[in-house]
C-alpha cells in the first residue's frame, strides 16, 4: 500500500490561558492518501481550522504545537525551518480560505497576486507566468481570462474571487490542497459550481485535499474519507458512504439526524442539546459527556482511538452498532 | 472567523496600572489646583505681597522678608510655586469648561444630525466639515484677533472651533445605533425625539465619547497654552501655565531657567497623564482600533 | 467626485471671504480699521469715500471680492505695503519649514510604525509608542524651547534661531539648497515635525497591525511569500491610503504650528508674521493670510482626493 501523503499523529495544540497551557486540539489523528479528498466535518469551535493552520505552520501566536507530528511525504513539518516551510507552501501544499472578500489584496491585481505564486518560489519571465496564470483560471471555469488578470478584487464577484483562489492555490500543482470552508459564504448554486470544478481539478491532477466544513451535506458529497471532529478531538473517522450509513459515534449520528429531510414531516426537528463550550471549561474525559444519551461512568476516561470496523475509528466506549438510534 | 480563539491573550492586553497612576497623579493636580488659595505660600497676584527686589531668585533661596522661594521667583518677584498653582487653576478650568461646553453642544449636534436624516444632517454636516478642513489652531487665532481675549473669550474660540470633532465622531456613533432594533421599538412607543437622544442614543455612545473628550481636553489644553504664549491668550492678571511659560521665555537661555522650565513640567505632566488615561481608556473600550 | 471637492473648494472660498468681509468691514468701525491708527479726520473721511463705506452691504461685499480675487487686500498699516506682497515675501521661508517637517515626519514616522506594527513585542516597538504619548503631551512651543536648550546652547551644535544662507537650484530659491541653510532649519524642522511624526507613527502602526491580521496576509502566506514582501507589498500600499489622507489633512495643521515654530526660532516667515499682525491688529495682513490659507488647504484636499484615487483602485470604480 501506498505511504500516505499525510499523516498526523497525536497533534496537540495549546494556547496560554490564564498562565497554563490549554490544549485546543488534543491526540488528532488524520491521515489523507495519495488521490484521496478527506472532509472533515465539525462546528465552529471544533478546532478544525486550527488543525489546517497548523499544518501549514501558520498558528497564530500564542497558539503552538505541544505534541505529536506532521508527517507529509515522510518529512515531520512540525520539525522543519522556517525557510524549507515557506518554500513548500504555495508548492506542494496550498490552502484555499473561506472568506473570498478578504481573501484577496484590494489595492493589487488579480494578475500580480497570482504571479506572486509563481514568483516567489522560482523566477520565471513574465510571459510564462502570465501564460501560467491565464490557464489556471481557464481551468477554474473563468471566462476572458486575460482580462480578468487586469481586474482588481472589487470588481469580481464572490463566486469569481473564490474561483481565482482556487486557481492561484492549483498554480504550482501542489499535492495537497486544504480548504477551509471555501463556500461557506457563497450563494448555494454557486456552491454547487465551484464544488463540481474543484473534484474535476483534483482529479486531473492527482492532488489530495482537505476539506473542511461545518456543512456535513457539502462535504459528503466530495469526500473520500470522512473525519468529524468535536471540541478539539477526531471523534470519527471512516470511508465516506460507510461512516454515512452507519455512523459509530453518538455525535456523528446527531448531525445526520439533525437534517431537516431527516425528520419525518411534521415531527419535532431532532437536536444535538446544549453546546460545545470553551476549550479552557472542556469536561474531562469524554468531551461530548454532558451531551450524550448514551453516557456512563466510563465515560469518565478519555475514549481510545479504535478501529471499529475496517477502515472506521471511533473515539467512543459506547459506539454505536450499524442502524441503531443514537 | 479567525484561527485564533478569541479568548488568547495579544499584545493589545491592557494593564490599567500605568493609568491608574496618572490618575491618581492628576487627581492630586487637580486637588492642589482647587485648593490653590489655601495652600499657595503666596497669593502672586496680590500686589501687596509681591516685592520686585525678591525678583528672579534661584529655587530654595530666601527673600528679603524671610519668605522661601521652593521654585525660585519671576521677574516681577513672584512666588514660582504660588503662580504654578495658580496658573493651574486657571489652565485646569479652560480645559474643562472647553470640553463641557464642546461635548455638549457637538453632542446635541451630532445626535441630532443622526437621528434626524436628511436635509438637516447634510446641513450640519456641512458645517462641520467646512470647519474641519479648517486647522483647528488658525481658526482660535482668528476668533481672538477679532473678538478680543480674555477668559470667556478664549474658552468660547475654543469651543467653537473642537465642538466639530464632537459633532462627528458622535454622528457616527448614533448612527450606528439608530439602526438598532430598540431604537425603532423606542419609536414605535412614540416617545419623544429629545427622549430617544438623552435616554437611548447618548448612552450607547457614551463610550466614544469618553475617549474623545479626553484627547481633546489634553487639546484644549495645548491650544490656551499655545495661544497664551503667543500672546494672544489671558492676560498676565490672571496667567495660565502657558503665559507663565511665555514670561518666562526670555530668561530660559541665559540665567533664570526656572521661570519657564517649571511650569513647563507641570504643564507636559497634566497633558501626559491625560493622554495616558485617555490611550488605556481607549484601547479598553476598543481593542482593535486605533 | 473631483468636481464634488471643487464645488466645496468654492464654497469655502466664498464662506470665508464673507467671514472676512464681515470681521474686517463690520466690527467696530470698519473706517477705524482700514485706515491707519493714525489718520486725522479728513483721512478718515476720504477712507470712508475710498473704500466705498457707505454703500450698500451687498455692494461692499461684491467689491470686496474683486479686490480679494485680483489680490488686493489693502496696504499693511506696519510696512506700509501691499499686504499680499508682504505675505509672498515670506511664504517660501515657510513652505521650507513645512515642506521639510513633513519629509522628516515620513522618513521617521512611517518606517518605525510599520516595524512596530510587524514586531509588537520588541523592546523598540514598546519604547517608540510610549515616546509617541510623550511626543504629543509636549506642546510645541515648549519642545522648542527645550530642545534650543539642550541642542543650541547646551551641546552648540545648532544656531539657536534664524534663517541660513539662500542657495538657488533649477530657478529655485531656498535655504535647502545650502548647507548653512540646512544647519538652520534642522531644529526648527525636526520640533515642527514630531507630532506629524507621532502621528504617522501611530497610523502605520494601526494600520500595520490590522493588515497583518487579515486574511489577505493569511492567504499571501500560504502562498509562500515571505514576511519582507509581505510588508513590503501587501503592508505597505494599503497603509498608505489612511496616511495620505490624514497625513494630508493636518498638513493645514503643520502650516499653523508652523507660525510657533517661527516665534520661537526667529524664523522669517509668514507665520510669524500672521501672529505679529494678530497682535498689532494690521487687518488686512491678516485677511490676506486667511485668503491664503484657505487657498492653501483647499489645495492639498484636492491633491489628497486625487492621491487616494491613485492608491486605491476601489475608489476608481465609484468615481466613474
Amino acid at each position: 500500500m501506498d505511504a500516505p501523503l499525510l499523516e498526523i499523529s497525536a497533534l496537540t495544540v495549546a494556547y496560554p490561558i490564564g498562565g497554563r497551557d490549554v490544549p485546543v486540539i488534543d491526540e488528532v489523528e488524520l491521515t489523507v492518501r495519495r488521490g484521496e479528498i478527506v472532509g472533515v466535518v465539525g462546528e465552529s469551535g471544533s478546532g478544525k481550522t486550527i488543525t489546517a493552520y497548523s499544518i501549514v505552520r501558520l498558528l497564530e501566536a500564542p497558539g503552538r504545537i505541544t505534541g505529536g507530528s506532521i508527517r507529509f511525504d515522510g518529512v515531520d513539518l512540525a520539525m522543519l525551518p522556517e525557510e524549507a516551510m515557506r518554500d513548500i507552501r504555495g508548492r506542494r501544499i496550498a490552502m484555499v480560505l473561506q472568506d473570498p472578500t478578504a481573501t484577496l489584496n484590494p489595492v493589487l491585481t488579480v494578475g500580480a497576486q497570482m504571479a506572486e505564486a509563481i514568483t516567489c518560489h522560482a523566477a520565471a519571465d513574465a510571459r510564462t507566468v502570465r501564460e501560467r496564470c491565464v490557464e489556471a483560471l481557464r481551468r477554474v471555469g473563468i471566462a476572458n481570462p486575460e482580462e480578468r488578470l487586469q481586474a482588481y478584487p472589487h470588481e469580481l464577484s464572490g463566486g469569481m474571487r473564490q474561483r481565482v483562489a482556487i486557481a492561484t492555490a492549483m498554480l504550482n500543482g501542489p499535492n495537497l490542497l486544504i480548504a477551509d470552508e471555501p463556500t461557506t459564504a457563497l450563494d448555494v448554486t454557486i456552491q454547487a459550481q465551484i464544488l463540481h470544478e474543484v473534484q474535476r481539478l483534483l482529479e486531473e491532477s492527482g492532488a489530495s485535499a482537505l476539506w473542511i466544513s461545518h456543512d456535513l451535506s457539502v462535504v459528503s458529497s466530495i469526500a473520500d474519507v470522512l473525519a468529524v471532529m468535536y471540541a478539539g478531538r477526531v471523534v470519527e473517522e471512516g470511508p465516506c458512504d460507510q461512516v454515512i450509513a452507519a455512523p459509530a459515534h453518538p455525535y456523528t449520528r446527531g448531525l445526520l439526524d439533525a437534517f431537516p429531510e431527516a425528520n419525518a414531516h411534521g415531527a419535532p426537528l431532532r437536536q444535538i442539546p446544549g453546546s460545545v463550550g470553551s476549550p479552557a471549561a472542556r469536561p474531562s474525559g469524554c468531551s461530548f459527556r454532558p451531551r450524550c444519551r448514551r453516557a456512563t461512568a466510563a465515560c469518565e476516561g478519555v475514549p481510545e482511538r479504535r478501529e471499529i470496523r475496517p477502515g472506521q475509528f471511533v473515539r467512543c466506549f459506547h459506539p454505536l452498532a450499524p442502524g441503531e438510534v443514537a | 472567523m479567525t484561527a485564533v480563539p478569541a479568548w488568547s491573550s495579544s499584545s493589545g492586553a491592557v494593564k490599567p496600572i500605568r493609568a491608574i497612576i496618572a490618575a491618581s497623579i492628576l487627581l492630586l493636580i487637580v486637588l492642589a489646583a482647587l485648593f490653590a488659595p489655601w495652600i499657595a505660600p503666596q497669593n502672586p497676584y496680590d500686589m501687596n505681597a509681591v516685592s520686585i527686589m525678591d525678583g528672579r531668585l534661584p529655587p530654595g533661596s530666601v527673600g528679603d522678608a524671610g519668605f522661601t522661594f521652593w521654585l525660585g521667583s519671576d521677574d516681577q518677584g513672584r512666588d514660582m510655586l504660588s503662580a504654578i498653582l495658580y496658573g493651574l487653576r486657571v489652565s485646569l478650568f479652560v480645559g474643562f469648561a472647553v470640553t463641557l461646553g464642546a461635548a455638549v453642544i457637538g453632542s446635541i449636534m451630532g445626535l441630532t444630525a443622526a437621528m434626524a436624516g436628511g436635509v438637516v444632517d447634510s446641513i450640519i454636516m456641512r458645517f462641520v466639515e467646512l470647519q474641519l478642513s479648517f486647522p483647528a489652531m488658525l481658526i482660535a487665532l482668528m476668533l481672538v484677533a477679532t473678538v478680543g481675549s480674555g477668559l470667556d473669550k478664549i474658552i468660547l474660540a475654543i469651543i467653537a472651533v473642537q465642538w466639530a470633532f464632537y459633532a462627528r465622531t458622535i454622528r457616527s456613533a448614533a448612527q450606528v445605533e439608530v439602526r438598532k432594533d430598540y431604537i425603532e421599538a423606542a419609536r414605535c412607543l412614540s416617545l419623544s425625539r429629545w427622549r430617544i437622544m438623552a435616554v437611548h442614543l447618548l448612552p450607547n455612545c457614551l463610550s466614544v465619547l469618553l475617549v474623545i473628550a479626553n484627547i481633546l481636553m489634553a487639546n484644549a489644553i495645548v491650544i490656551e497654552a499655545t495661544m497664551s504664549f503667543l500672546g494672544l491668550g489671558l492676560p498676565i492678571s490672571r496667567p495660565s501655565l502657558g503665559r507663565l511659560i511665555a514670561n518666562g521665555f526670555d530668561y530660559l537661555l541665559n540665567g533664570a531657567y526656572w521661570i519657564s522650565l517649571f511650569p513647563g513640567i507641570v504643564l507636559v505632566v497634566v497633558i501626559y497623564c491625560i493622554n495616558i488615561i485617555g490611550d488605556d481608556l481607549r484601547r479598553f473600550l476598543n481593542p482593535r482600533g486605533l | 467626485m473631483i468636481l464634488g471637492r471643487l464645488a466645496q473648494g468654492v464654497a469655502l472660498v466664498l464662506f470665508v471671504s464673507f467671514l472676512a468681509y464681515v470681521i474686517v468691514y463690520h466690527m467696530g468701525n470698519p473706517a477705524d480699521v482700514l485706515a491707519s491708527p493714525n489718520a486725522t479726520a479728513e483721512d478718515m473721511a476720504r477712507v470712508v469715500h475710498d473704500f466705498g463705506l457707505d454703500q450698500p452691504f451687498l455692494t461692499q461685499y461684491f467689491t470686496f471680492l474683486k479686490r480679494v480675487f485680483s489680490g488686493d487686500f489693502g496696504m499693511s498699516f506696519i510696512v506700509g505695503e501691499p499686504a499680499m506682497s508682504v505675505i509672498a515675501a515670506r511664504f517660501p521661508a515657510t513652505l521650507e519649514l513645512a515642506i521639510s517637517a513633513v519629509f522628516i515626519a515620513t522618513i521617521v514616522g512611517v518606517p518605525l510604525g510599520v516595524l512596530a506594527g510587524a514586531y509588537p513585542e520588541a523592546p523598540l516597538s514598546r519604547l517608540a509608542i510610549n515616546l509617541s504619548i510623550l511626543g504629543i503631551s509636549v506642546p510645541l512651543f515648549w519642545m522648542g524651547l527645550l530642545l534650543i536648550m539642550i541642542f543650541a546652547v547646551w551641546l552648540g551644535v545648532v544656531p539657536a534661531g534664524g534663517r541660513g544662507a539662500v542657495g538657488t537650484f533649477l530657478g529655485i530659491r531656498s535655504s535647502l539648497f545650502t548647507l548653512d541653510g540646512l544647519h538652520h532649519i534642522i531644529l526648527p524642522a525636526s520640533t515642527l515635525a514630531i507630532s506629524q511624526t507621532v502621528l504617522f507613527f501611530r497610523l502605520a502602526n494601526a494600520g500595520t497591525r490590522e493588515a497583518l491580521s487579515s486574511d489577505y496576509i493569511k492567504f499571501a502566506r500560504t502562498k509562500g511569500v515571505g514576511e519582507r514582501r509581505i510588508l513590503a507589498r501587501h503592508v505597505l500600499p494599503n497603509i498608505l491610503i489612511p496616511l495620505v489622507t490624514v497625513g494630508g489633512l493636518e498638513l493645514g495643521s503643520v502650516l499653523v504650528f508652523a507660525a510657533v515654530t517661527e516665534t520661537i526660532f526667529a524664523w522669517p516667515g509668514m507665520g510669524k508674521l500672521m501672529i505679529d499682525s494678530i497682535g498689532l491688529l494690521d487687518r488686512p495682513v491678516i485677511t490676506a493670510y486667511l485668503m491664503l490659507t484657505v487657498f492653501i488647504v483647499i489645495v492639498v484636499n484636492l491633491a489628497v482626493d486625487l492621491l487616494n484615487l491613485w492608491l486605491d483602485p476601489r475608489l476608481r470604480t465609484r468615481a466613474r
